[in-house]
């Protein structure tokens, strides 16, 4: 693995990421933009190897929209010598893709949509899976939900679907519910957690030490005492209730005008309260779930990490120390010195924690992962926004009895009558609508069969007439697959936006533009990182792709 | 060969989409089978060849776009990589311009794609009138600000301050920073340009030379101070070249000994890289991202396929995935792109006093006008000045062939390429 090749991706997830994404085999379905673009943007990532599957041959008379698709919506795919027309797209794209990174090795399985599950296994068995990615046009809504079953049977394996037709996309991914605690903190919220108002005792020797001869220092000491000490003096001297009095004594405390060190304390005053280590109530909400208190031998990791916390804050009363300071006007060894002593306390702070983590482990006789000091550091630094997330499954969203029994069918109604969703949500509905018009083995809304005859007149249709009559059988599907058995009615001015939506969509004939490819599996391919290194925070909603307005909108 | 059958591109989704009628489709959509072989003819200029270029380059090709362009002067480095997928090890070293034109190429025959190596500021104005869209995939503000600049000054305006459609050039731009992102569409004259919006962009944080000199108190400060003191100190007439690996392993040396000294910690090699040459991460996701947002807005502005994005929008990807759309207002009196600055002076003001008064009103922009009116010099400095001493006593009104309002058009160096439009009336 070259460090040289991954620089610029190896500064936001680090080696420990980067060793993650290299050791991830990609399970792929459906030689499509959207997957294959996914696939690029893996590869050229460093994952370690990647698996495509699909039966379209290169050149099939009977699939012509497969040999549209692999000579104008396909870019990574190449054609040797030795190929004919029995090869497949599947093993033309691997060869292509192949060449984007000679890290990373590339196989293919000749295989139509419904041995799925079959290919996922074997392989499994074979060289091992960790992420499945799912072309939702090319697998259908049934086969889907299976391959999601089997992928979170298997605990860790993620899965990702996009699906596109024309300007518009859908992106979700599945995982099993999980703690994301690395790199969550939003950047460039720079955390002012210094603890001012309430010093711990080395912070308040230091403080004295440093304030204690103020009036004696020289005029350069004088600029350059650290604002954290000048500040914590003045609410020391007068109390922390009145903000008044602090800003006086500040004040009282300054020599001229042009003391950049008490202009940082004046900008920093207001967060003295507002950041002063308070339990939030998202902390409360998740040290006192209830997984944090039945622990078991099987509990995630984070759970007793959260249950360690609990122990921390009911002995200390505030959360675990962030450490971190901001740059300051100091000198470099008051910096340093100061640097130190918030790192010294945050690490006590989280050695706690993690004390109280492993002592709760022991007890249940927990099997998981080794808990680490470093866990705890990272979690006690990231505490605020550590979160545990959970995914709807694809049934709850795709099978219409259990959206219902689920509530992702009100909340597709919500989004219906929500004016900045609205067409998002008919998107949703287009989708859902279309796999219904195709039935097995059938042809897609829009797309134009071998001749188009007008039935009263004998006559070839125009494509207005012919887009306009499949529009309207997808209309049908909509309502009768769709809207209907999720107990949803259409006003007026929705009704219209639906025939519009409905009308463009069949108006793309199923083409799956290469650049909507780009978007829809270049967002999948980040979710699928975010998920692999175990980083960021990840997207648990179904992301529609609306590239007629430009807008991405969160369902579900 | 790299196609079954290259001669003969088959109909795409983008054939299908162009020859329907839709309904969100832009106004003066045609829906045709012409369209497509319209859009092989429509002249896009790509600027970068980088991460987003690359992106461009394939996404313009597979969208029909047959007639591209794309101008770069850098060479291919290992680190590029990751993420500008045109390019492979063997290609280290190389003219990423020439490279990414041949590989797009290679792998779309039916798309031209011409490549020029060198830097953008070497072509002359007129060179940039060739193209019918400009797509920019560029990590700096002065390159996008140059480019914004020429188009600029490509726009007419009547004097009721109305813009002459057939001198408005389109330009898409793109630009990316880890998860995050932005693509806008500027319509100079239409929509905000960059210097309308020039708030977008953050100064770059610089240190106080006496921090770095005296009370250094983290690994950047210790690298800078290597780079930018002790470089010129030690190495006399040697140019720090962040690409000469002996250079960067002195001063990441000269930062690490003082970072030890003052007991500061994190100089790493990679740090000092990252600090030395202004280094942004990049991943392949964002900018794919990114860029296809660009190539649909240039599909939808070449044929009007779809409303075109009204006119930012930004991507954060850290948190979940998030985006938004918004409608940036053009700045009446952008010096960039308006149709002009009013500005009134006495009605015997001579253009030595019209001069001074534009000058003192915006000080940032002028400080030696050249004054132009109805495309003829009224005064023009350099070698030519001596000619037009003359018109300096003259009055406005009589340069102005007797008119007491008028668009008069005023350079300045401080400007670079731009004028300065200005409604002059002279009053009273
Ligand atoms: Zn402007």
């Amino acid at each position: 693995m070259s460090t040289e090749r991954y620089d610029r991706q190896l500064r936001l997830w680090g080696p420990e990421g980067q060793r993650r994404v290299s050791e991830c085999r990609v399970l792929a379905f459906g030689a499509t933009p959207s997957t294959c673009e996914a696939l690029k943007n893996l590869i050229l990532g460093g994952i370690k190897s990647f698996h495509l599957v699909d039966d379209a041959l290169l050149a099939s008379p009977s699939r012509p929209d497969a040999r549209a698709r692999c000579l104008s919506e396909l870019f990574e795919i190449e054609i040797d010598a030795e190929m004919d027309s029995t090869s497949t797209v599947a093993e033309a794209c691997v060869k292509g893709l192949a060449r984007l990174n000679p890290d990373v090795g590339g196989t293919w399985t000749k295989s139509s949509a419904r041995g799925s599950v079959n290919i996922a296994e074997s392989l499994t068995q074979s060289e091992g899976v960790d992420v499945v990615l799912v072309d939702g046009w090319w697998v259908g809504d049934e086969y889907i939900q299976e391959l999601e079953a089997w992928a979170l049977k298997r605990g860790d394996v993620v899965l990702a679907t996009t699906r596109a037709c024309g300007l518009f996309a859908e992106c979700k991914t599945s995982a099993n519910a999980r703690w994301v605690m690395e790199n969550v903190t939003p950047e460039g919220s720079v955390t002012k957690d210094l603890r001012l108002m309430n010093p711990w005792s080395e912070l308040q020797a230091y403080v004295e030490m440093k304030t204690s001869d103020l009036d004696r220092l020289d005029a350069a000491a004088f600029k350059h005492v650290p604002f954290v000490a000048l500040l914590a003096s003045a609410a020391a001297q007068c109390g922390t209730s009145d903000r008044r009095a602090v800003k006086d004594a500040l004040t009282s405390m300054r020599r001229g005008l042009d003391e950049e060190n008490f202009d940082e304390a004046f900008a920093n005053m207001r967060y003295a309260w507002t950041d002063t280590g308070a339990v939030t109530p998202e902390i409360e909400a998740l040290t006192r779930d209830r997984r944090a208190i039945e622990l078991t031998a099987e509990s995630d990791k984070g759970w007793f990490l959260a249950a360690g916390l609990r122990e921390f804050i009911s002995s200390e009363g505030c959360l675990p120390l962030e450490g971190s300071i901001p740059d300051m006007i100091s000198t470099t060894e008051s910096y340093v010195e100061l640097q130190r002593l918030y790192a010294d306390k945050a690490n006590r702070d989280a050695c706690v924690v993690w004390q109280s983590a492993i002592k709760r482990a022991a007890r249940v006789g927990y099997i998981g992962d080794l808990i680490t000091e470093q866990d705890a550091k990272t979690f006690c630094k990231h505490c605020r926004h550590v979160r545990f997330m959970t995914w709807r499954t694809m049934a709850d969203e795709l099978d219409p009895s259990t959206s219902v029994t689920s509530g992702a069918a009100t909340l597709l109604k919500d989004a219906i009558s929500d004016p900045s969703k609205t067409v998002s949500a008919f998107i949703f509905a287009a989708f859902r609508a279309a796999s219904a018009f195709r039935g097995p083995g059938g042809r897609d809304p829009g797309v134009e069969p071998e001749s188009v005859i007008d039935s009263e007149t004998g006559l070839p249709m125009s494509q207005d007439a012919f887009v306009s009559r499949d529009a309207e059988v997808l209309h049908d599907h909509m309502t009768r697959d769709v809207l209907q058995p999720r107990g949803i009615k259409l006003d007026q001015s929705t009704a219209k936006i639906a025939d519009d939506v409905l009308y463009e969509y069949t108006r793309y004939g199923n083409g799956q533009l290469n650049a909507v490819g780009s978007i829809i599996g270049g967002i999948a391919s980040q979710e699928i990182i975010k998920l692999v290194t175990r980083q960021y925070i990840p997207m648990t909603q179904r992301l529609i792709y609306d590239g007629v307005h430009s807008t991405t909108t969160l369902l579900f | 060969m790299s196609r079954l059958d290259v001669d003969a591109r088959p109909p795409g989704a983008v054939d299908v989409m162009l020859k329907r009628a839709g309904r969100f489709t832009g106004p003066d959509f045609d829906p045709s089978e012409d369209i497509s072989s319209v859009l092989r003819a429509v002249r896009v200029l790509v600027v970068g060849a980088g991460g987003l270029g690359c992106e461009l380059l394939k996404g313009l090709a597979m969208s029909g776009f047959g007639n591209v362009d794309v101008i770069d002067m850098d060479t291919i480095d290992v680190s590029n990589l990751n993420r500008q997928f045109l390019f492979r090890s063997e290609d280290v070293g190389k003219s990423k311009a020439e490279t990414a034109a041949r590989r797009t190429r290679e792998r779309v025959p039916t798309c031209e794609v011409t490549a020029h190596h060198g830097r953008i500021e070497d072509k002359e104005d007129g060179w940039y009138r060739q193209f019918d869209i400009i797509a920019l995939g560029l990590d700096s503000l002065e390159a996008r600000a140059y480019i914004n600049s020429v188009c600029c000054g490509f726009l007419e305006y009547d004097e009721d301050g109305n813009v002459d459609p057939t001198t408005i050039k389109p330009l898409v731009d793109g630009g990316t920073e880890g998860f995050k992102g932005h693509a806008r569409v500027i319509v100079p004259g239409m929509t905000p340009c960059f210097h309308c919006t020039m708030w977008l962009f953050p100064p770059q944080t610089t240190f106080p030379l006496c921090t770095l000199a005296e009370t250094p108190r983290s690994a950047a400060h210790c690298i800078e101070y290597a780079k930018l003191i002790q470089w010129p100190a030690e190495r006399h007439g040697e140019t720090f070249d962040p690409d000469v690996v002996e250079h960067m392993t002195w001063v990441y040396k000269k930062a690490l000994k003082r970072a030890e000294t003052f007991g500061i910690e994190g100089v790493t090699y990679s740090h000092t890289q990252g600090v030395t040459k202004n280094i942004i991460p990049a991943i392949p996701s964002t900018n794919a991202i990114i860029a296809a947002a660009c190539v649909i807005e240039t599909l939808k502005i070449a044929t009007m396929c779809a409303k075109g994005m009204n006119n930012y929008i930004m991507y954060v990807g850290t948190d979940g995935v998030y985006s938004h759309t918004v409608e940036y207002e053009r700045d009446p009196m952008c010096v960039m792109c308006s149709p002009g600055i009013a500005h009134s002076v006495s009605a015997y003001a001579t253009l030595r006093d019209f001069m001074s008064s534009i000058v003192a009103a915006h000080p940032d922009s002028l400080s030696e006008p050249s004054v132009s009116y109805r495309g003829k010099n009224l005064y023009l400095r350099g070698v030519l000045e001596d000619q037009f001493v003359d018109n300096l006593t003259a009055r406005m009104v009589d340069l102005m062939g007797g008119r007491t309002e008028g668009l008069v058009v005023v350079n300045d160096k401080k400007m670079k390429k731009t004028s300065m439009r200005v409604r002059v009336s002279l009053s009273g």
